[in-house]
């Protein structure tokens, strides 16, 4: 690794591995399948982060379920721009949670998303999900930066997490999802 | 036991005010990168940019959301130079942002996606922004530039710049 300082810049090029941030396990599409599951879950961390790159086809959304719970248990409000307008609105006891990332719809455009659910393994606490998630194709359509806070109103530990593509959209075989724990 | 990951690959931090930033070979053994600037320009109101593989090339583009503490808004650029990483209110000569930019599967096949947030607070004016943005080409990222925009504003001294390998 190289480092070009501007102008007599400083650095500090020590490879300083932190220890709180763990990949738990990635999954790469098949192409032929529309939903991922993450199971059995460790309750060892605070928090989860996916960080997912996805290309569904089409422009389909995606949500997220836990523990295979598809109650109406879920809440979320979402601010978002296109590119030319911007959009809030909220959905209450609903059966999943929708973040919202158009999932890509051109070859070699995938849509990206940042999910942190936070004190995941709580019995004693609803599940408070923050989402960062977005898509650019050059001023296209379905070009969008969304934003979403999310409820699960469970008080159990989350063990598995479901993404499922909200239009049944199978992903491409070079979408991924990573699941992390933050100690 | 998982894998640790979450690695930063190097910083800077400029002793002296310089017209850009840059990392450099930069290893292809991570899945993301992650970028994290704090800092200001030497004029008002520029914009922070990052340029790939030093792409001059017509190939970025960005989708923004800001709210200003007045309004929220939604716009975009196409064809870019380079990738702005916000696109409203811009820098201060005093006051530092923070901006990140995480870049998912930099070594992979694909157009490169971004997701940039802009912290920038000036005590009375100001803005928080986050933008999709893209790199339409297939390379595996090896260098990333940044340099405040529109022309002729320097990077301060003081302002620090850290990559981060996840």
């Amino acid at each position: 690794m190289a480092v070009i300082p501007g102008i007599l810049a400083s650095s500090k090029t020590g490879h300083l591995v932190t220890s709180n941030f763990f990949k738990i396990a990635t999954v790469t599409a098949s192409g032929s399948q529309s939903s991922v599951t993450f199971s059995s879950i460790p309750s060892t961390y605070k928090s989860l982060q996916l960080r997912i790159l996805a290309n569904d086809g089409g422009a389909g959304a995606c949500s997220l379920n836990f523990n295979s719970d598809s109650g109406t248990n879920y809440a979320f409000h979402r601010l978002y721009g296109n590119g030319s307008l911007v959009s809030a609105n909220g959905t209450a006891s609903t059966t999943s949670l929708s973040y919202n990332s158009p999932s890509g719809s051109l070859s070699n455009i995938y849509a990206a998303a940042i999910v942190d659910i936070i004190d995941y393994a709580s019995t004693s606490k609803y599940k408070t999900v923050k989402t960062f998630a977005g898509v650019d194709n050059n001023g296209g359509a379905t070009s969008l930066a969304y934003l979403t806070s999310g409820l699960w109103q469970s008080t159990s530990a989350i063990t598995s997490i479901t993404i499922t593509d909200q239009q049944g959209n199978n992903w491409t075989s070079s979408s991924t999802f990573t699941l992390y724990g933050i100690s | 036991m998982a894998t640790a990951t979450y690695v930063p690959i190097a910083t800077q931090t400029l002793s002296t005010s310089a017209s850009s930033i840059t990392f450099s070979s930069i290893p292809s053994t991570y899945t993301d990168l992650r970028l994290v600037f704090v800092g200001n320009s030497s004029a008002a109101n520029r914009y922070l940019t990052l340029t790939f593989n030093a792409d001059s090339g017509t190939n970025y583009s960005m989708t923004y959301l800001v709210g200003d503490g007045t309004t929220a808004a939604s716009g975009n650029r196409t064809s870019d130079t380079s990738l702005y990483t916000n696109n409203y209110g811009g820098s201060s000569i005093t006051i530092p942002q923070f901006i990140t930019a995480d870049i998912f599967s930099y070594t992979g096949s694909t157009y490169k996606t971004v997701l940039c947030t802009t912290s920038s607070d000036k005590n009375g004016s100001g803005n928080t922004d986050r933008v999709a943005g893209l790199w339409r080409s297939t390379s595996a990222i090896t260098s990333i530039t940044m340099q405040y925009l529109i022309t002729g504003s320097n990077i301060n001294a003081g302002t620090t710049a850290t990559l981060w390998g996840i």
